[in-house]
C-alpha cells in the first residue's frame, strides 16, 4: 500500500465520520507537507536532535514508572507489581535523604555564588585584551583544565592539599604546622568550590565572551567620547548588553540545583563520611546501583529532583519576565 | 499527506518496541522469579553436596592438613599429568563475564595466551572483564538486561543487590549435574573441597554454582620485617607470637617518623578492620549463640577493636589520606616502604613478594592480642565467589561445566600449567631446577591477571608461586600452621537471608560510613552505639533472625 493510498483512505473514513462538514483537514496537511519540504534541509538538520531527545530523554523518561513498584533487576518492569507512591513515603521518610538534600543545596547556593560569577569576571577581563594573540593563548589555556577528567583533578588536589601531599610535606619539612585540608568535613565544601572553579571556569567564559562580541562597539566610543570611565562603561554598555545572557544562564542554572556533580562527589564522598559529602546523586548510587539494589527508590528520587527543577525554571523564567528580560521561553 | 503514514508508523515502531523488549521478559517469567517468593533454604528439600574426590597431585615438600593448612612446594613438580580428556567445548561461541584487577587483554587476534586458551578448550571465549571498582554498578546492570552471558563469576567479595534471588530466577540448576556422585563426571569439580561447596551455599534448596575455592587465612597483616624489627617487636610478631596491642600501637609509634607510615590504609581496607576485628575476639561477621544469630558489629568485642583504631589514627600511625587511596595505591606506598605494613587478602601475598624485588621481607604478622579473649585471625570465605551459568538445554550445559571442569585441574598438570602460567616458551621458561620462569611476554600483561580466567573456575590453590622464593613460601606455610588453632569462621557463610539479599549492601554502607568518622575522630564512641542500634533496626536483626531459621534448617 503507497502513502498516497493509505491518505486517501484515511481521508474517506474521516469523511464518512465528520458528516457533511467541508474535509478542511487535508489543506492544513499539504501546507504542512509543503513547509517540510520547503524547509527540508533543515528539518533534516533538525532530525539527529530530535532524534537523541525523544529516545534519550522522552523515551527513557517512561522508566519512570518504576518508582511506582518493585521492580528490581531481574525481572522486568512488566513482571513488577504496582506499590502507588510507597517509595515516595520510604524516601521522605528517612532522615539521610533530606540530609542529602540539604547538602546539595547548600553546595549549589555556594557554586551560585561563589562559581557563577568567575566565568562572567574572567570573560570581561579576556575581552578587555587588545592582543589577540595574548588573548588566544590565555583562552585556550583556561580551556584546558575542562577536558580533564574527575579522577584526574581529585587525584590532582590531593597530590597538592593531601596529608601526604606537597603543600603539607613542605610544611612539615621547614617544622610548620600542617593544614587539614582533604579529608576534612569543615574544609569541603569549599574544596568542592574551588575544584569546579578550576576545572570549568574557563569553559564558562565561552557563551559569555560570545555575549560581549555582541555588544556594538560604537556604544563603548560614543559613551567615551560622553567621558564616561571604564567603570561606567561597564556598567552602562558591557552589563546591559549581556543582561539577557546571563539571565538565560542563571534560570538554566535553577533548573538544575539539585545536580551538584556526582562524579565529583563519588569520589570524594568517602574521605570525608556522608555528614559533609551525601548529596542526592551519590544517596541514590549507594542506594541503588551502589550495593543496595532499590531501583525505585533512585526513580523516585531523579523524578524528586526533575519535579523541583521544572519548578524552578518556570519559576525563575517568571521572574526573568517581570524584570523585562526575554527568559528561556515565553 | 505522508505525515499521517510516517506518524502511524512511528507509532507502529513504538509499538514494536515496546514488545520486543517485553516478550523475552515474559518468557522469562515463566521460572519462580518475580521478586516475592523467597530464596532462603529452609523448608526446602537440599541437594546433596557433590562428593569429594581426591585428585592425584604430586607429594607436596610442606604437606598441608588437607583443610587449614594449604600443600606447599618449594619446587615445581619434575612430572605433570593430564586431568582432561579431549576438548570440552565444540568451537561455539562462550561468553562469560569477570571481575578484573588488571587491565583489560589484548585483543585474541594477536593475545598469544587467549589463543592457546580457546585452542586448549575448544571454544571461542568472549570475555567482558568488569574492573574492581566498577563491579556492583555494572554487574547490577548487566542482572537488568536480558542478554545474560554463558558463564558469569559472582565473586571479589561483593555482595550485588538481590543476589541470590537473581541467581534463583535466572541461572541454571546446576543440582542434577553435580549433586552427590553425579559431580564424578566432573573429576576436577569433584576434586573441590567439600568446605568451598558449603561457603558457597545453596539457594532454595539447589546447588546453583561452582565455587572458586580460596585458602583458610582471611586478612592478613602484612609487613615489611625489617622495619618492624627496627622497632624491636620482631620474634613476637613474627615467630614467638605473642604481642599485644600495647606492642602493636608502641612500635608503631617508633615507626612512623620521616613521612613513613606504620600503618598503610586505602578506602575500601577500613583501617585493616579485618586484622583488628579479631585481634580484638570479635565474631567473624555473624556469632552463632546456639541458632541466635547477631552481627559481629553489635558484640562489645567489635566496639574495643573500632576504639583501639581510633587510638591508632589518633596516634597518626595511619597513612594520611587513607580514605582517598585505593587498594592499589595503597600496595604501592607499601611497596615503596614508604608504609610499614598493609591488610590484604591472602591472595595478595605472591605479588606483593614479587613487588618487593628482594630489598625487604614480605611477612605476614602473627595476630596480636587485644584484649582478653583476643589474638584471633578471620578465616575467609572458602571461596573467592562463585560461577552460575545461564539457563540452557542440558548439552550446552554440560559442556559448560567441561569447561570449568578443565579450568578447576589441579596443580601438576598440564591443563594447571597452562591456565596458571600460559604456553611454555612463550609465556614461561624453566630454570635448571625445572621451575617455571615467567617471560617478559607475561610480565608485561598477556597473563592471567588481565585474562582472569582463574576466577571463572579455579583448582584449590597450593603454595607455589612461580618467582617466589622458597623461603617465602616456607614463611607463608609456617604461618598458616602457626594460625590455623586461631582461625575464626563466619557461621553464616552458606545461609541464605531474603533481607540480607535485598538490603544487607545499603544498611552495611550505613554503619561502615560512621565506622570511619569514629576511627578518625570525627564521631564519638557514643555515636557507634547509635549507629549500631540503627544498623540492627534497618534489617541487622532481620538478618540474624532468618540465618538462624536456615541453620536450624540445614542442620
Amino acid at each position: 500500500m503507497t502513502a498516497s493510498t493509505i491518505a486517501r483512505n484515511t481521508a474517506a473514513a474521516g469523511g464518512d465520520g465528520a458528516g457533511k462538514k467541508p474535509p478542511r483537514v487535508p489543506r492544513d496537511r499539504t501546507s504542512l507537507w509543503r513547509k517540510l519540504v520547503r524547509d527540508r534541509l533543515l528539518w533534516l538538520c533538525l532530525l539527529p536532535g530530535l532524534a537523541y531527545f525523544l529516545i534519550f530523554h522522552l523515551g527513557a523518561a517512561f522508566g519512570m514508572v518504576i518508582a511506582f513498584t518493585d521492580y528490581w533487576p531481574g525481572i522486568s518492569v512488566a513482571q513488577s507489581n504496582l506499590v502507588g507512591v510507597e517509595t515516595f513515603q520510604k524516601m521522605f521518610g528517612d532522615p539521610d535523604f533530606w540530609h542529602a538534600v540539604v547538602n546539595t543545596v547548600e553546595i549549589s547556593l555556594l557554586q551560585l555564588v561563589f562559581y557563577f560569577p568567575v566565568p562572567l569576571g574572567l570573560a570581561l577581563l579576556l575581552h578587555s585584551l587588545t592582543s589577540t594573540t595574548i588573548k588566544r593563548l590565555v583562552q585556550n589555556v583556561v580551556y584546558l583544565p575542562h577536558f580533564i577528567s574527575w579522577v584526574i583533578v581529585v587525584a590532582l588536589f590531593q597530590q597538592i592539599l593531601g596529608g601526604a601531599g606537597v603543600v603539607n610535606g613542605f610544611l612539615a619539612d621547614h617544622g610548620l604546622h600542617t593544614v587539614d585540608i582533604i579529608g576534612n568535613p569543615d574544609a569541603f565544601k569549599p574544596l568542592l568550590i574551588a575544584q569546579v572553579i578550576w576545572k570549568d571556569s574557563g569553559w564558562g567564559t565561552i557563551i559569555f565572551l560570545a555575549a560581549l562580541a555582541q555588544v556594538d562597539d560604537t556604544l563603548y566610543e560614543a559613551s567615551a567620547m560622553d567621558g564616561a570611565g571604564p567603570w561606567r562603561r561597564f556598567w552602562h554598555v558591557t552589563l546591559p548588553g549581556i543582561r539577557s545572557v546571563i539571565v538565560l544562564l542563571l534560570v538554566l542554572r535553577l533548573g538544575e540545583v539539585l545536580s551538584v556533580g556526582f562524579e565529583q562527589l563519588l569520589l570524594q564522598r568517602d574521605a570525608v563520611g556522608p555528614g559533609a559529602g551525601e548529596i542526592i546523586d551519590t544517596y541514590v548510587f549507594y542506594k541503588s546501583l551502589g550495593g543496595g539494589g532499590d531501583f525505585p527508590l533512585a526513580a523516585a528520587a531523579g523524578i524528586f529532583k526533575g519535579v523541583i527543577g521544572a519548578i524552578l525554571v518556570y519559576a525563575a523564567n517568571k521572574v526573568a519576565h517581570r524584570l523585562g528580560e526575554q527568559g528561556v521561553y515565553r | 499527506m505522508s505525515s499521517e503514514l510516517s506518524r502511524r508508523s512511528v507509532f507502529r515502531a513504538i509499538g514494536l518496541g515496546a514488545t520486543a523488549v517485553a516478550v523475552p521478559s515474559l518468557i522469562s517469567a515463566c521460572g519462580d522469579g518475580s521478586g516475592g517468593g523467597g530464596v532462603g533454604n529452609a523448608g526446602t528439600e537440599q541437594a546433596a553436596w557433590p562428593t569429594y574426590t581426591a585428585a592425584k597431585v604430586p607429594a607436596p615438600d610442606l604437606p598441608g592438613d588437607g583443610n587449614d593448612v594449604q600443600n606447599g612446594y618449594t619446587k615445581y613438580p619434575s612430572q605433570v599429568g593430564t586431568a582432561t580428556n579431549g576438548k570440552p567445548g565444540d568451537g561455539s561461541v562462550v561468553k562469560a563475564v569477570v571481575i578484573t584487577y588488571g587491565t583489560p587483554p589484548g585483543p585474541k587476534e594477536t593475545n598469544k595466551f587467549l589463543q592457546a586458551v580457546n585452542e586448549a578448550l575448544g571454544i571461542d571465549l568472549q570475555l567482558t572483564v568488569v574492573p574492581d571498582a566498577d563491579y556492583q554498578a555494572k554487574m547490577a546492570t548487566l542482572m537488568a538486561g536480558d542478554d545474560l552471558p554463558d558463564i558469569m563469576n559472582i565473586g571479589g567479595g561483593y555482595i550485588l543487590p538481590r543476589e541470590a534471588d537473581f541467581v534463583a530466577s535466572k541461572c541454571a540448576d546446576l543440582s542434577e549435574y553435580l549433586s552427590g556422585d553425579a559431580v564424578k563426571a566432573y573429576p576436577n569439580l569433584a576434586n573441590i573441597p567439600t568446605r568451598a561447596w558449603k561457603d558457597m551455599g545453596r539457594v532454595k534448596g539447589r546447588i546453583m554454582g561452582v565455587p572458586v575455592e580460596r585458602p583458610a587465612p582471611g586478612n592478613i597483616f602484612f609487613a615489611n620485617r625489617e622495619m618492624w624489627k627496627g622497632v624491636g617487636v620482631d620474634d613476637k610478631a613474627f615467630s614467638a607470637g605473642g604481642w599485644t596491642s600495647t606492642d602493636l600501637l608502641t612500635a608503631a609509634k617508633a615507626l612512623t617518623k620521616d613521612k613513613k607510615y606504620a600503618l598503610g590504609a586505602s578506602k575500601s581496607g577500613n583501617f585493616g578492620l579485618g586484622v583488628h576485628a579479631p585481634a580484638w575476639g570479635a565474631p567473624n561477621l555473624w556469632k552463632n549463640d546456639g541458632g541466635t544469630f547477631s552481627s559481629y558489629f553489635t558484640t562489645p568485642e567489635f566496639k574495643q577493636a573500632v576504639a583501639f583504631m581510633r587510638d591508632l589514627f589518633a596516634a597518626g600511625v595511619y597513612y594520611p589520606d587513607a580514605l582517598t587511596v585505593s587498594q592499589v595505591d595503597a600496595k604501592t606506598h607499601f611497596a615503596g616502604q614508604i608504609t610499614g605494613s598493609l591488610t590484604d587478602g591472602f591472595g595478595a601475598y605472591s605479588q606483593m613478594v614479587t613487588s618487593a624485588k628482594g630489598a625487604y621481607t614480605v611477612a605476614p604478622a602473627l595476630p596480636y592480642a587485644g584484649g582478653s579473649a583476643g589474638g584471633k585471625i578471620f578465616a575467609a570465605r572458602s571461596v573467592f565467589g562463585y560461577t552460575v551459568l545461564k539457563k540452557a538445554a542440558p548439552e550446552r550445559i554440560k559442556l559448560l561445566l567441561r569447561v570449568l571442569d578443565f579450568l578447576a585441574a589441579p596443580f601438576g598438570t598440564k591443563e594447571y600449567e597452562l591456565v596458571h602460567y600460559g604456553v611454555e616458551g612463550t609465556h614461561f621458561t624453566r630454570d635448571a631446577a625445572g621451575n617455571p620462569v615467567q617471560t617478559d611476554l607475561w610480565k608485561g600483561g598477556e597473563n592471567k591477571t588481565n585474562l582472569p580466567i582463574t576466577y571463572l573456575c579455579d583448582a584449590p590453590q597450593v603454595l607455589f608461586y612461580p618467582g617466589v622464593s622458597p623461603e617465602a613460601i616456607a614463611l607463608m606455610h609456617s604461618f598458616e600452621q602457626k594460625t590455623a588453632p586461631n582461625l575464626v569462621r563466619n557461621p553464616a557463610y552458606g545461609l541464605v537471608s531474603d533481607t540480607a539479599s535485598k538490603s544487607e549492601a545499603a544498611i552495611r554502607k550505613t554503619i561502615t560510613d560512621v565506622l570511619n568518622s569514629v576511627v578518625m575522630g570525627r564521631a564519638s564512641l557514643d555515636d557507634w552505639d547509635a549507629a549500631v542500634k540503627r544498623y540492627k533496626a534497618d534489617g541487622g536483626d532481620k538478618i540474624g533472625e532468618e540465618y538462624g531459621k536456615e541453620y536450624a534448617a540445614s542442620k
